[in-house]
């Protein structure tokens, strides 16, 4: 199985250098992505998930964040590869959505003009081919009219078509790889289904692999087939999407499948507070002794205190970070 | 659902029959509406075609000299009389429009250039690049303008081309600076980090994301910096470090007219070139002005 992953990111630390101090943002992340599947990558705000996207896509700034480890894409290492090899990667090869569809297109430029400019730096298209290219991929990604959306202004569309524009664009080149950054946090929840439709529908025509990443469980359950669950910069649980979700053994993880709101709930427990997850992800640079999330955990006792516990198979390719994991299983 | 379908389908082709208004279109028709600046725009697309055709609306040959026809009024052969040694003043009006209309056109798009470039690479590069182009501007606006120009002029002698290039290298901070400012603020908007991530380089970002951003503030201080152009090209040829004579500028008119006898009497030798270096500064002026509301997002609701 590992030699055939498409995406095999090991040891990755990325460390960002602030003034004087030294923030460890991400601390040996290793994640494998098989090619056409969807892996999962869950956490809350600030654990580290759009920093390792953006590491695997060499995105970060050189002076103030050091990438070490390796992140191999087709059997490519990508750490340290000069830059216009990478820049001839990224739109081509491996592709990426972002969070807010409202600002990530240029509000002075049609979306005509951005996507047919991906076009043409990557693949050696005329002119006339990379409009043709456009409008088929505008309709592809489900935009109606796509000869006009073309011809329009962002500000013309709304977030859901914005959202489906940049998706165009980011598949336009037919990318071995996608990352999407919480593609569909900025949209309203019926806009949401419909994009992750029709990101499932492209993935399955394409044979794109995806690097979803969200906070939103319920969406990861809908896309992925592999879930990797993040805590304070480190993967502290990983296993398929069925076996996660039926059977959680990092108490992160149970915390939050619990916080979850479901609508079957609401009747029974209406009234009641919705169970949350005491405190906050710690700040990268002041993390506790010993287990990261030891100071939110209830099972967390002395000996978690002791060391960061380190990522163990509990079988069948479900990883944990969680030395009590058996016990309050 | 289906209701909505439907629904949704009438807005869109409501939608579809209206145009799609780019942001040129809507600057365009607010300056339409703007008469001070359509006013400077007629006038300065006139002048420019009459400019241009030159050779075929002057009367006479630019320095054709009418013997014993010195300092005479206006006449049916003369339109607008002769000058102290007996050329037609008409035509070389029109002759020095070139001269003066072109230095004042090359001179903006010379500091343009230079401005975008060095604007550009600082906002992008930051970091030492950044620090070593701004000192420069920061010299260059310590300079004062004229005395420098002047200077320059009479080192290098005065001839059209040295003033565009004077001009050029004197006037290219304001839109340096503010190239700058922008790149600076657009390199860390999110549209940026995705076309960073859909493998353009920095010089295609810079190119077709962040200039077509950058178009309104070069546009209006482009028009502005070219009124004070044609200014600056007249003020050095009316104190003879410019355009040299026989070449014809409006600016080298006026220092001809320079005199008691001339100012007394010959009003045609220095009215109309003084005239059309007011009437064009003013109009370059009221069309930069007209652009600015235009172009400015702020007041994009333009009146119907």
């Amino acid at each position: 199985m590992p030699d055939s992953a498409l995406l095999e990111i090991s040891n990755l630390h990325v460390t960002f250098a602030v003034g004087r101090r030294r923030i460890p943002a991400v601390q040996g992340v290793s994640l494998s992505l098989r090619s056409g599947g969807v892996l999962g990558l869950v956490g809350e705000s600030g654990c580290g998930k759009s920093v390792t996207s953006l590491a695997v896509m060499a995105l970060l700034e050189k002076d103030t964040a050091s990438v070490e480890g390796s992140v191999r894409l087709e059997e490519r290492e990508l750490i340290g590869l000069p830059y216009k090899e990478m820049n001839r990667l990224r739109g081509s090869r491996m592709s990426m959505v972002f969070q807010e569809p409202m600002t990530c297109l240029n509000p002075v430029l049609t979306i005509g003009q951005q996507i047919e400019e991906v076009l043409q730096v990557h693949q050696n298209l005329t002119k006339r081919g990379a409009r043709d290219l456009c409008v088929r991929m505008l309709a592809k990604v489900g935009l109606p009219d796509p000869e006009r959306v073309a011809k329009s202004y962002p500000h013309r569309l709304s977030g859901g078509q914005r959202q489906r524009a940049m998706i165009a664009s980011a598949l336009c080149c037919k990318p071995v790889l996608l990352i999407a950054d919480e593609p569909t946090t900025a949209l309203d929840v019926t806009v949401q289904s419909q994009v992750l439709a029709l990101l499932q529908e492209l993935q399955s025509e394409l044979g794109t692999a995806i690097l979803f990443i969200s906070h939103d469980l319920g969406v990861i359950a809908q896309m992925a087939d592999r879930v990797a669950v993040m805590y304070a910069g480190r993967v502290v649980e990983q296993g398929s999407t069925a076996e996660l979700y039926a059977n959680p053994l990092h108490p992160y993880t149970r915390g939050l499948l619990a916080s979850r709101t479901r609508l079957d709930d609401l009747g029974s427990s209406a009234g009641r507070r919705l169970p949350s997850i005491q405190g906050n992800v710690p700040s990268p640079d002041q993390l506790p002794e010993g287990c990261s999330f030891g100071p939110r955990c209830q099972y967390c006792d002395g000996r978690c205190q002791r060391g960061m516990p380190e990522l163990t198979d509990e079988g069948e390719g479900h990883l944990v970070r969680c030395i009590r994991a058996r016990e309050i299983a | 659902m289906t209701q909505g379908i439907s629904g949704a389908s009438i807005t869109r082709k409501a939608r579809a029959s209206r145009e799609v208004y780019s942001p040129g279109r809507i600057a365009w028709r607010k300056l339409r509406s703007n008469k001070l600046a359509m006013f400077g725009m007629i006038f300065l697309t006139l002048l420019i075609i009459a400019v241009l055709l030159a050779p075929v609306l002057a009367t006479h040959d630019r320095d054709a000299i009418e013997m014993f026809s010195m300092d005479k009024p206006p006449t049916e052969k003369f339109i607008l009389g002769t000058d102290s040694i007996g050329r037609d003043v008409y035509s070389r009006l029109l002759y020095g429009g070139q001269i003066s209309l072109g230095v004042g056109l090359a001179a903006v798009l010379l500091q343009v250039t230079i401005g975008v470039t060095l604007g550009a690479i600082a906002g992008y590069i930051g970091g030492a690049a950044d620090a070593i182009i701004m000192r420069l501007v920061d010299m260059i606006l310590c300079f004062p303008f004229y005395v420098i120009a002047i200077s320059m002029a009479a080192v290098f002698g005065g001839s059209a081309l040295n003033i565009i290039i004077i001009i050029g290298v004197l006037s290219w901070t304001g839109v340096c600076r503010i190239v700058r400012a922008q790149v600076l603020s657009l390199r860390s908007r999110e549209f940026t980090e995705a076309a960073r991530a859909l493998g353009l380089t920095p010089l295609e970002i810079i190119r077709s994301h962040m200039l077509p951003n950058c178009v309104s503030p070069i546009v209006v201080n482009a028009t502005l910096g070219m009124a004070s152009a044609i200014l600056t090209e007249a003020g050095l040829s009316f104190l003879g470090m410019g355009v040299t004579p026989p070449q014809p500028s409006w600016g080298n008119m006026l220092s001809a007219a320079q005199n008691i006898t001339a100012l007394q009497h010959y009003w045609w030798q220095w009215l109309p070139p003084g005239l059309l270096v007011f009437m064009t500064v003013l109009c370059v002026n009221f069309l930069g002005d007209g652009m600015r509301d235009a172009l400015d997002p702020r007041t994009r609701q333009a009146k119907e």
